[in-house]
């Protein structure tokens, strides 16, 4: 066994490697998992320290088993993404135990470099390029300790080895980066990240599920209109429509996907067109604001209208997604209602809320129209005491007459889903809409930011003539939750919003933190074969493919190869001497008059002096500096050799010019 | 089972490694030092960790495209350029290297003589993880700053006492990720002297029959002879420094006993030994004879080395020993 003490070092910067590429996964790894990887660590550094023998392995191999039925039994398989990292980090835990050779060290090097990989295929956000610096040096400051283990090298150099590492491959990396051809995959797996926590609507809302999201400040999509944005109140997003109601939650029908949806939408009036970076949700359901008319349909994931004039895809969304639509400010939609439907969205369950049905059924009795009923229970909601507020009582059995009649208070979900319901029991066509209100607009990068915090849900009514038209309850209630945001209408009900950042520049901070992410996400993560092309067409070629930019990635890597090497040459070249001696012969050249072999700078001052006494003080003074500056040290004297140098060069700036000097300088000591 | 493996691989290998140096030395021809590493004669391979390298690149990169992760296609990228740069930085880290002496003083055989390679770097970045191979005899790393000289010592067993041939020697680096190794051949006629081992229990050497005089009239009596050139070796006290200081010329004085009080080490006395054995004997009596002070002949077949002392002396018996060929010739 080795321990001459030269692996300390090389074991410590591969334990530091390993646990840096660890650490972002505690939170999603079992917790077992980093007590075994820290646990080795400690193990084998101890070990190491005190210069006791390996873990022997009738221990680690019993170690290693149990580890692998704890990935059976967290995982149910070994494959994926989930237990193959899990399944990385325990080998190489394991491995450190028995680590003395550098081919061990190696080993766990790269499995380093698939760790930090195991990383990004679960988190790409805006830190994950810090998090790839600093691994990746920390690595190849390990890889070059590895390398010259038994070496009396400093630390410092192996961090300054990693940085100029680092430092040479950018340009190359770059080149890459831009040219190499992005293929879209997938080739084996189509990845199967379902299981991964994500935060956002679903098909099925029940009391408290929107309310609930209003406390994640995750982003959902981001927005850049072109021309000028709607209205705050304007913006409807709208994402699932729900029918079907069981007496508590409201769900969506299966998505269907046909071209021609069923019921056309004509507009009227004014039109915008915007640009929507989706995050990803692993759902279908794409946004839109009320009612998306026109649509971008390139690429291979086609965009498909529902009947409910929603946008959805055929594939999850399980990646920064990139659409553009345009939408009907003012519209008309399903003027038609077959009688099907009309069924369809009448539907309640057979039991249950007994008393808010027959309120519905006299309410109606009493105002006797749809419009006139919407509008009186609007006013209920306005005018009575109704609250709005993200932590309403729980609702019993009978949900609906709960809230409408006792509790009184409740989120958008509670307002939305009691609407539908007494309208629906007055037979009136009514469904939910579940998607996002409003937005923030980011001054600083002109596009819109809708978080989690913005879901919300309206109900739409259908009106013989006018055809389904957007009812939103919670506007009748806390209308600050339309005109403004969240914030503001909970402030209004005495409660304070999630937000509570209100200093100008802490509000500024994060608001540059978010057009970062923004940046990031449209630059960085949504940067694909389109943007490739754009990029070739502003190089002026046209219609590239992936033949194009091959070439194109193959000219640019010999270029910046070549320079690399020819630097590399230049470094190689023999040092010139100091600069202080250079400039000393530049005097001499200057002159045209080179001191002999042996001559002293203070002999040589006195020669030139005597052939070019014009100058003689200037010949003076630069030998007396170089001295100085030469002998003892005084670097700051570089500057006024330089600049005597430089009047001196400007008086013998031709061959003629320093002839007739020299002349004048023999006749003037002859005539002496 | 892996040495079976190993050794029929060998067997595979040893005929190609054999072809491939005769046509590196005829390509490149013979150095005289000092030698200046250019690119034309310098080699490059990835190594096995280059190749895991490679590999564990390549599949990160399907990896991504699989995925498409956009981080991990940043990665993938960074690794591959890293490999790319430490290419060139592996190439340079060895061209412009200087090699300006290769010496190894003479030792007994079944010593390790060292081989010293005299490295200077005359370019202006500094020079890392530079090693020398003599065979499979390996030296350790050394970095030389620039404009530095250093010497690489590899250590380099023995076995057989005469002229050790040294072929070439390869001198190689993996700086800076050992992803690559940079390799150079030197062919420098180079030659090492080993010295027979000395007997561990050798027959007296008093009682051998060339002792022709008992030890008497060492030191005090002895009468000024001459003067020689200075070899290497020679006491300081010998060294005529008043001739030094007239004619610059270093001379030793010589002295003879009046009663010349020397021995003989003849190889005829031990004529009934294998000869390897007899020089092994003579071996540990030259080095007796050295250590107890005494003047001290060597009679071998072809070569009589008149008796004498010091330093100089006894590595000029130690070559005579190193190179015999027979004994017969002592019974003519």
């Amino acid at each position: 066994m080795r321990s001459d003490g030269s692996l300390r070092i090389t074991l410590g910067w591969t334990i530091s490697a390993m646990l840096f590429a660890y650490a972002p996964q505690i939170a999603t790894k079992p917790f077992w998992v980093t007590v075994l990887m820290l646990g080795c660590a400690l193990v084998r550094w101890l070990g190491e320290v005190r210069r006791t023998p390996l873990t022997p392995a009738w221990i680690r191999t019993p170690i290693g088993l149990v580890c692998f039925l704890a990935i059976l039994q967290t995982y149910g398989s070994i494959n994926g993404v989930g237990p193959g990292s899990t399944l990385l980090c325990v080998m190489a835990a394991l491995k450190l135990l028995e680590t003395r050779s550098k081919r061990d060290l190696f080993v766990i090097l790269f499995i380093c470099l698939f760790l930090i990989l195991a990383t990004f295929l679960t988190e790409q956000h805006l830190w994950s390029l810090v998090y790839l610096v600093c691994s990746y040096g920390l690595t190849m400051a390990a890889w070059m300790a590895v390398s010259r283990q038994g070496s009396h090298l400093t630390q410092r150099w192996y961090v300054a080895q990693a940085r100029k590492t680092l430092m040479f491959a950018t340009p190359l990396f770059l080149a890459m980066w831009i040219l190499f051809p992005r293929v879209p995959g997938p080739f084996w797996a189509i990845p199967n990240k379902a299981n991964s926590a994500n935060t956002g609507l679903s098909s099925t809302m029940s009391p408290g599920d929107i309310s609930q999201l209003s406390e994640s400040q995750a982003v959902a999509f981001r927005v850049r209109f072109q021309g000028l944005p709607p209205s705050q109140r304007q913006l409807y997003w709208r994402a699932i429509v729900m029918e079907h109601f069981d007496g508590r939650s409201w769900s969506a029908n299966k998505p269907s996907f046909n071209r021609n949806p069923a019921n056309p939408i004509s507009r009227r009036g004014e039109i915008v067109t915007y640009k929507i970076t989706a995050e990803p949700t692993q759902r279908r359901w794409l946004y839109a604001l009320d009612m998306p008319v026109a649509w971008s349909d390139e690429g291979s994931v086609g965009i498909y209208p529902s009947p409910q004039q929603t946008l959805q895809r055929r594939q999850p969304v399980d990646e920064l997604f990139e659409y553009e639509v345009t939408s009907a400010l003012q519209y008309v939609v399903g003027r038609e209602l077959s009688r099907n439907s009309r069924t369809h969205y009448t539907t309640l369950p057979p039991q249950g809320n007994e008393q808010a049905r027959e309120f519905a059924r006299q309410l109606l009795q009493r105002t006797g129209s749809a419009q006139a009923m919407a509008d009186e229970l609007l006013r209920m909601f306005n005018q009575q005491q109704f609250f709005y507020t993200l932590s309403p009582p729980p609702l019993g059995r009978n949900s609906v007459d709960d809230f409408l009649f006792s509790t009184r208070s409740g989120f958008c979900e509670h307002y939305a889903s009691a609407f539908a319901f007494l309208m629906r029991a007055a037979g009136i066509p009514t469904r939910v809409i579940a998607g996002y209100q409003g937005g923030t607009q980011n001054p600083l990068g002109d596009f819109w930011t809708v978080r989690q915090s913005d879901a919300h849900a309206w109900t739409e009514i259908w009106l013989p003539e006018r055809g389904w038209v957007r009812v939103d309850p919670t506007a009748a209630v806390a209308p600050e939750r339309i005109e403004k945001n969240l914030d503001s209408a909970l402030r209004q009900f005495g409660e304070r919003g999630s937000a509570t950042f209100a200093l100008p520049l802490v509000e500024r901070l994060k608001l540059t933190w978010d057009m970062a992410n923004a940046r990031w996400d449209e630059w960085v993560l949504g940067f694909g074969s389109e943007s490739q092309s754009d990029f070739m067409q502003w190089l002026g070629l046209d219609d590239p493919d992936w033949r194009d930019l091959t070439a194109l990635l193959a000219i640019a890597l010999v270029c910046l190869m070549t320079s690399f090497s020819v630097w590399l040459w230049y470094r190689n070249l023999p040092p010139r001497g100091d600069a202080a001696q250079r400039l000393y012969r530049q005097l001499q050249r200057r002159l045209g008059l080179p001191a002999t072999t042996g001559e002293t700078p203070l002999h040589y001052a006195e020669r030139a002096s005597a052939a070019f006494p014009d100058d003689a003080h200037r010949i003076r003074q630069i030998t007396h500096d170089y001295l100085y500056w030469r002998y003892a040290g005084q670097h700051h004297r570089r500057r006024r050799v330089a600049g005597i140098l430089r009047k001196v060069r400007w008086r013998f700036r031709s061959r003629r010019a320093r002839q007739r000097a020299h002349a004048r300088g023999t006749a003037r000591s002859n005539r002496r | 089972m892996s040495s079976t493996l190993s050794r029929s691989r060998n067997a595979l290998l040893q005929p190609l490694k054999r072809r491939l140096s005769l046509w590196v030395k005829k390509r490149q021809g013979d150095d005289e030092l000092p030698v200046t590493l250019r690119s034309r004669r310098l080699y490059i391979l990835p190594t096995p960790v280059g190749v895991t390298f490679a590999f564990v690149s390549f599949a990160m990169l399907l990896g991504s495209m699989n995925y498409n992760n956009s981080m991990g296609f940043a990665l993938t990228f960074l690794l591959a350029a890293t490999g790319l740069v430490s290419m060139h930085r592996c190439h340079q880290n060895l061209a412009s290297l200087s090699i300006t002496a290769i010496d190894a003083l003479p030792v007994f055989a079944g010593d390790s003589t060292t081989v010293n390679l005299t490295l200077h770097n005359p370019s202006s970045s500094a020079k890392f993880d530079i090693t020398a191979k003599i065979g499979a005899h390996k030296s350790a790393a050394i970095d030389l700053a620039s404009m530095q000289t250093a010497t690489l010592p590899v250590e380099l067993p023995t076995h057989q006492r005469g002229y050790v041939q040294i072929d070439r020697i390869r001198l190689q680096t993996g700086f800076p990720l050992t992803l690559l190794n940079t390799w150079t051949w030197l062919h420098v006629d180079t030659q090492v002297l080993v010295w027979p081992k000395p007997a561990d229990n050798p027959p007296s050497r008093l009682a051998a029959p060339s002792e022709e005089q008992g030890e008497q009239g060492r030191g005090g009596d002895e009468t000024f002879a001459g003067l020689r050139d200075y070899q290497p070796g020679d006491s300081p006290r010998l060294i005529a420094w008043k001739a030094y200081a007239r004619t610059d010329d270093m001379m030793s004085r010589q002295f003879e006993g009046s009663n010349a009080s020397r021995c003989w080490i003849d190889a005829s006395s031990l004529a009934n030994l294998e000869i390897e054995q007899a020089l092994a004997i003579m071996t540990r009596w030259v080095l007796d004879a050295e250590n107890d002070g005494d003047h001290y002949g060597l009679r071998l077949p072809g070569v009589e080395i008149p008796p004498a002392h010091g330093l100089a002396h006894r590595n000029r018996c130690l070559d005579a020993l190193a190179l015999a060929q027979s004994l017969e010739h002592t019974h003519a």
